[in-house]
């Protein structure tokens, strides 16, 4: 998992390139919390290059989409690819990362 | 000749149920082998190990035999839970050895030279003993170490002993309906559970698969067992199960843990199911070896992320299945990367079904099917928990 950040028009956006697993599950948190450090803004957290996602992956988003709140701000994750949409979509849990 | 006479059986079962009172894991064996050799019958319990692979005698001696349940008479015994005579010197029968329709062993019956192990005394005396033999290790089990020694093959993680605590036996059975569960790695399983409870013609289930692996993932899943126990016990419905396991998660964790699941009740006269699907693969409905659909209704978040319980509802009908599974199942790979898959799955299902096999079986090689596609134990914990609300699956659940 490699991620980077850009910070644009007062949201943060947060690219993620790797499967989204245990592994990963604390970095990721830790580059939200980063994110959202001092700053009032959104975050997007970009999963196009994400090819995997299982339960400890949800659970980090679940766990930045915590502290976003606790930030006061949203955390919505964008242009999943399919076979991690649908893991989104069974779990129940998309439509909390402002997936329609 | 029959041997031992048939009146030689009810004293016989007196005897233990009376030396039975005052032994524990350990002097079971011992007990059975004295009363049985007074009426001359040599006696040996094998227990089912936990991977159901293997029967292993109840001693103390760590290198006591073992004997591989696909190739043995007793293995037959064991997975057709139909006893099995062998001729031989001495003759044997070989009892299949259940408590309730839990499957725990095989009791070895050696008879004097020249007896038939097939007469129809001798077979109904020894299902008895069996019987008795079942409630008694069933019974004695959390007393000492001894039974649960006898059956692992190797030492457990501490989130397997856990979780092994917390589970109701693998299978029961009322006179229409069957449920029987499988839960791998078995010495190593983290995550994963199974519950249920049948109650005043109703049967409640649940499947859950704790976020994580090995004691955070077991610890999640334990509170999340222990709040919905607590809640149904004290009247609550499904949503109002789901609600008091997300308090429990949310006010125990802070950091997002949860537990996917099914929960569902089932009214065993009107064959009406209704579940609640919290973040898990939906159960599977199959009638006539086809499946009817996915049972992909009232959906939510993973319980811990709280969030309305919607209820759905299904008709089923006579001999229908409906198969519950953990992604640890299908999303097992082999080599090549091949995932087991759900299709893999059914496929297993209708094809044991088809040879009569008890439902507990059934459950029992598929499990086994999936260690063998990926080559070893699941890396994964692998759940499957199958039901069948049928007659014919219920009087092949008991020897």
């Amino acid at each position: 998992m490699t991620l980077a950040r850009d910070d644009v028009g007062g949201v943060a956006e947060i690219y993620l390139d790797g499967d989204l697993d245990m592994q990963a599950e604390e970095r990721v948190v830790a580059e939200i919390e980063a994110a959202l450090d001092g700053l009032q803004r959104d975050v997007v957290v970009d999963l196009s290059a994400v090819p995997f996602l299982d339960s400890s992956g949800i659970r980090a988003l679940l766990r930045g989409r915590e502290a976003a709140q606790r930030h006061g701000v949203r955390l919505c994750v964008r242009n999943p690819r399919r076979i991690v949409e649908d893991v989104l979509r069974i779990t129940g849990v998309a439509p909390l990362f402002g997936l329609r | 000749m029959t041997v031992p006479r048939p009146d030689a059986w009810p004293g016989l079962l007196a005897e233990l149920i009376e030396n039975g009172h005052f032994v524990g894991p350990s002097g079971l064996a011992a007990i059975v082998e004295a009363a049985t050799a007074r009426v001359g019958l040599g006696v040996t319990i094998h227990l089912i190990d936990h991977e159901q692979e293997r029967l292993r005698v109840l001693s103390s001696d760590p290198a006591a035999e073992t004997i591989p349940v696909h190739a043995s008479v007793a293995g037959r015994a064991f997975m057709t839970l139909i006893p099995v005579p062998s001729v031989g010197d001495p003759p044997r029968l070989w009892m299949p050895v259940v408590n309730g329709t839990e499957r725990i062993g095989v009791l070895e019956v050696r008879l004097p030279p020249g007896a038939d192990p097939a007469a129809p005394g001798t077979v109904s005396g020894a299902r008895l003993l069996a019987g008795l033999i079942g409630h008694l290790i069933t019974s004695k089990t959390s007393y000492g170490d001894a039974i649960a020694k006898a059956r692992r093959s190797r030492p457990m993680t501490p989130a397997a002993e856990l979780l092994w605590q917390l589970l109701p036996p693998l299978t029961f059975a009322t006179d229409h309906f069957v449920l029987a569960a499988v839960l791998e790695p078995c010495y190593e399983v983290g995550g994963d559970a199974f519950d249920y409870t049948v109650d005043d013609g109703f049967a409640r289930f649940a499947v859950y698969d704790g976020v994580g692996k090995g004691l955070p993932a077991a610890l999640a899943t334990a509170v999340a067992l222990g709040a919905s126990r607590a809640s149904r016990r004290a009247g609550a419905d499904l949503p109002g199960v789901a609600e008091a396991v997300d308090g429990a998660l949310t006010s125990q964790f802070t950091d997002s843990r949860f537990v996917t699941a099914v929960l569902a009740e089932f009214d065993l006269h009107a064959g009406h199911l209704r579940y609640t699907g919290a973040g898990h693969p939906p159960p599977v409905l199959l009638r006539h070896g086809k499946v009817v659909r996915a049972l992909a209704g009232g959906r939510r978040t993973p319980l811990g992320v709280p969030a309305p319980t919607p209820v759905a509802d299904e008709r089923l009908e006579p001999g229908d299945r409906i198969l519950f599974y953990t992604d640890g199942i299908t999303e097992a790979r082999d080599e090549a990367g091949t995932l087991f898959g759900l299709e893999r799955l059914v496929d297993l299902v209708e094809r044991h079904a088809e040879d009569g096999l008890p439902v507990a079986e059934t459950v029992r090689r598929i499990s086994h099917a999936v260690r063998d596609h990926q080559g070893g134990p699941p890396a994964d914990d692998a759940t499957l928990l199958l039901l069948e609300w049928s007659e014919d699956a219920a009087h092949r659940s008991a020897p």
